[in-house]
């Protein structure tokens, strides 16, 4: 077990060995991570890696540090030699049969920045002080900002700065308002009205050229448009306390009007289907479809075997099932299967399945319950 | 005040938010038809759920309100979900085990499709769906003699420059410890600029009440994906292919397990485009689709609640053999130095290809055999 210090450069405390005016003073083992020496090596899975990629803690579990040494000895590295009056020191490979534990000493977040630079030392290899609050090239003021820049602290403004960053990519309204929807269903948007009103002019470009520069128009279309992508969760522009669309179809007409108008190149799908089926196919086909045609009810279960057509016949049931002008519902337990159908749902959102319950109690003075 | 009561580890206590007379419910009660696929893979309580939804629409106390429900699935590769949960406990939870089991009536979907391409190869992986061993003799498939050679023969290099070739082929095994070896080794193999975004990670009960979380357990999640989650440091290069960890539009065909390839690595967004397979070929699509850093939560063994805002990517080079179903693929490598652990799990894992000559095998060095699972009380 090695317990890693941490502490800012400007700092002397942790200092191992510290030994005041001497100048063989031996360096903390941060500094001696920041000297860690260059080029690769080849970890136990056989896959090669960069001294320089490496994070504090995986450092010191992999190597040690030693003043003396065997020339035979296998797997033995040398520091960069760069700092005056202090030896270099032996960097070893550890017998990784014996596993070393290895932690950075917890620091509380009232301790300031040192608190940050112990989080980003945890997660990011770097290569000295400065190195540790550089991001993407530029050096921040505090490990703070640099933590934050790294995205090691959830931002309020998280989803605001992904827009932005979607509208400076030049991305068209349309994928905008895609991502928008992903946000709010994610639960990524502490203010959904506020966002929307920063961003709906972008979300609506489109549409206004659409619309001969009506702003109404596109504002409505907008809304539609983010209703109708809100509609696959289940959910409405008013639960994120967004505008509310002018137009509203109900579930049962909006599925009449999508596979209505289809309804004769359907049979056709579905009676081509149904002639080059497998007579096992075929017989559990022509059952469903009597019960539909005859109002029966039926509970079946179908054995569909890995790579037995079972994709081929679920799609020509709905295929002709909506070719008479009926309403299926195809579901699966994982939407990747359900994606397979046309208009397939999970069947927990057809459902509306909820796997949580929340009770809300309130409190009552006149009873005396709580 | 509000307090969230979970339910209980048999999710006996489901319920549905569907008013009989709202517009969900004028939908189920209009459908004559009602597809469930993967049927197998839930936990019973949902079907008694959808039964109770099902007779509240439509007012009456038949079974589903007499609608027409046809249920799908293999029970062969599919059992519920039950964290930490025994044998017991997956078998009881399974809708074998339900009430409303015996009123099904079963239709076998058996027979070979015409022509297919090796029967031999496919009645030997039957056998083994329908609870052959537990020692299987692998003599069958070619082996592989190491990682690499793996490696090399469901990815050489031609096909790793081509995203879309990457679609119908996977390395496959039982842990994630595996497939996450398997996936960086393939990823550092690809040309491409790469970035590694950190995620946000907290508890939910310190947040709550403004506590510390205790530093060791974020360190020790940092380094430990939790199953289900992406990683803490992950590493997204351009040109790789990931697979989507969330749902984000089925009608879009954006859902889990979905191939995508990055197009593009900023700030705030992953830019990616969807790989999509249509009759055996394989196309990028054009749209470029904007995914943003989302929260996932994950009940860690202590009673916290981990919360993880990270994107929902991770490298789909190499997948376990639980989130293999429903993938169709030319081309695998099962590595089987570690045996399965589950139900199921060799079959589905062998049932993805058509062909023994699709498939290469790694197991320990003088080994020539296997260890199949199978619950005999969960097949038909």
């Amino acid at each position: 077990m090695t317990a890693l210090p941490v502490y800012l450069p400007e700092s002397t405390a942790h200092h191992q060995y510290h030994r005041r005016n001497n100048e063989r003073s031996t360096l903390s083992l941060l500094d001696r991570y920041f000297l860690r020496p260059t080029g690769t090596f080849t970890d136990e899975d056989g896959t090669v890696r960069f001294f320089d990629d490496i994070t504090y803690t995986e450092y010191f579990t992999l190597f040690r540090l030693s003043n003396t040494t065997t020339t035979r000895m296998a797997n033995l590295f040398a520091e960069r030699n760069t700092v005056i009056g202090s030896p270099s020191m032996h960097v070893i490979r550890r017998d990784h049969t014996r596993s070393h534990l290895t932690r950075i000493q917890p620091i509380r977040p009232s301790q300031g920045d040192l608190f940050y630079l112990r989080t980003i030392l945890q997660n990011r290899s770097s290569l000295s002080f400065e190195d540790a609050r550089t991001v993407d090239g530029f050096i921040k003021d505090t490990y703070q900002d640099a933590a934050r820049a790294m995205g090691l602290f959830a931002d309020r403004n998280e989803a605001q700065m992904a827009m932005e960053e979607a509208i400076q990519n030049l991305k068209t309204p349309r994928q905008l308002r895609l991502l928008f929807v992903h946000l709010l269903v994610n639960d990524c948007v502490p203010s959904p009205i506020s966002l929307w009103d920063i961003f709906h002019y972008s979300m609506s470009v489109d549409f206004r050229l659409q619309s001969g520069n009506n702003a109404d128009i596109a504002y409505t279309r907008t809304l539609e448009n983010i209703n109708m992508l809100l509609e696959e969760f289940r959910h409405s522009p008013a639960d994120y306390g967004l505008p509310v669309s002018p137009s509203h179809t109900s579930e049962v007409l909006h599925e009449v009007l999508h596979w209505g108008l289809q309804r004769q190149e359907l049979e056709q799908q579905a009676s081509s289907a149904r002639n080059s089926m497998t007579s096992e196919q075929a017989s559990i086909f022509d059952c469903i479809v009597n019960a539909v045609s005859s109002n029966a009810s039926l509970l079946a279960f179908v054995d569909g075997k890995a790579g037995r057509g079972k994709t081929y016949l679920v799609n020509a049931i709905c295929n002709k099932v909506r070719s008479l002008g009926r309403i299926v519902l195809p579901t699966a337990t994982a939407a990747f299967a359900a994606h397979l159908y046309p208009g397939g749902r999970t069947t927990h959102s057809t459902f509306k399945v909820v796997t949580l319950l929340l009770y809300e109690v309130v409190s009552d003075a006149h009873t005396g319950t709580c | 005040m509000h307090i969230q009561v979970p339910v209980n580890n048999r999710n006996e206590m489901l319920l549905s938010t569907i008013d009989p007379f709202d517009s969900r419910g004028d939908l189920i009660r209009a459908a004559s038809v009602v597809i469930w696929d993967e049927a197998p893979m839930v936990n019973r309580a949902v079907v008694a759920c959808v039964d109770d939804i099902c007779q509240k629409v439509m007012q009456n106390s038949q079974p589903f309100g007499g609608k027409i429900i046809i249920l799908l699935g293999d029970f062969r590769q599919t059992c519920p979900v039950v964290r930490g949960g025994s044998q017991a406990d997956i078998i009881d939870a399974s809708i074998k085990s339900s009430p409303l089991w015996p009123l099904f009536q079963l239709f076998p979907l058996s027979m070979p499709i015409r022509n297919a391409d090796d029967p031999e190869f496919a009645s030997w992986v039957d056998n083994i769906g329908d609870g052959a061993g537990p020692e299987i003799n692998l003599d069958f498939i070619s082996r592989a003699c190491s990682h690499d050679e793996l490696l090399d023969f469901v990815y050489p290099s031609e096909v790793l420059a081509d995203p879309s070739c990457c679609l119908r082929r996977a390395i496959l095994c039982p842990t994630n410890m595996q497939v996450n070896m398997y996936n960086e080794s393939i990823v550092c193999r690809i040309d491409g600029v790469h970035r590694t975004y950190l995620a946000a990670d907290s508890l939910q009960e310190a947040d709550e009440v403004g506590l510390i979380p205790p530093q060791h357990v974020l360190d020790y999640v940092a380094a430990h994906t939790p199953p289900g989650l992406p990683h803490h440091a992950l590493n997204i290069k351009v040109n790789a292919v990931y697979r989507l960890m969330r749902n984000f539009s089925i009608d879009a065909g954006l859902v889990k397990n979905t191939r995508v390839i990055v197009t593009g690595i900023g700030t705030r967004l992953v830019t990616v485009r969807i790989l999509r397979g249509i009759g055996g070929g394989c196309f990028i699509d054009a749209e470029d689709i904007l995914l943003p850093r989302i929260n996932f939560t994950h009940t860690l063994h202590s009673g916290h609640t981990l919360l993880r805002r990270q994107f929902p990517l991770s490298a789909a080079y190499a997948t376990t053999f639980n989130s293999c179903q429903g993938l169709t693929l030319d081309r695998v490598g099962v590595d089987l130095t570690t045996p399965v652990f589950s139900h199921g799990q060799l079959y589905t894992a062998l049932s993805r290809i058509r062909h023994r000559d699709h498939a290469r095998v790694l197991l320990d060095a003088d080994s020539h055999s296997t260890i199949n699972v199978t619950y005999h009380e969960l097949l038909l």
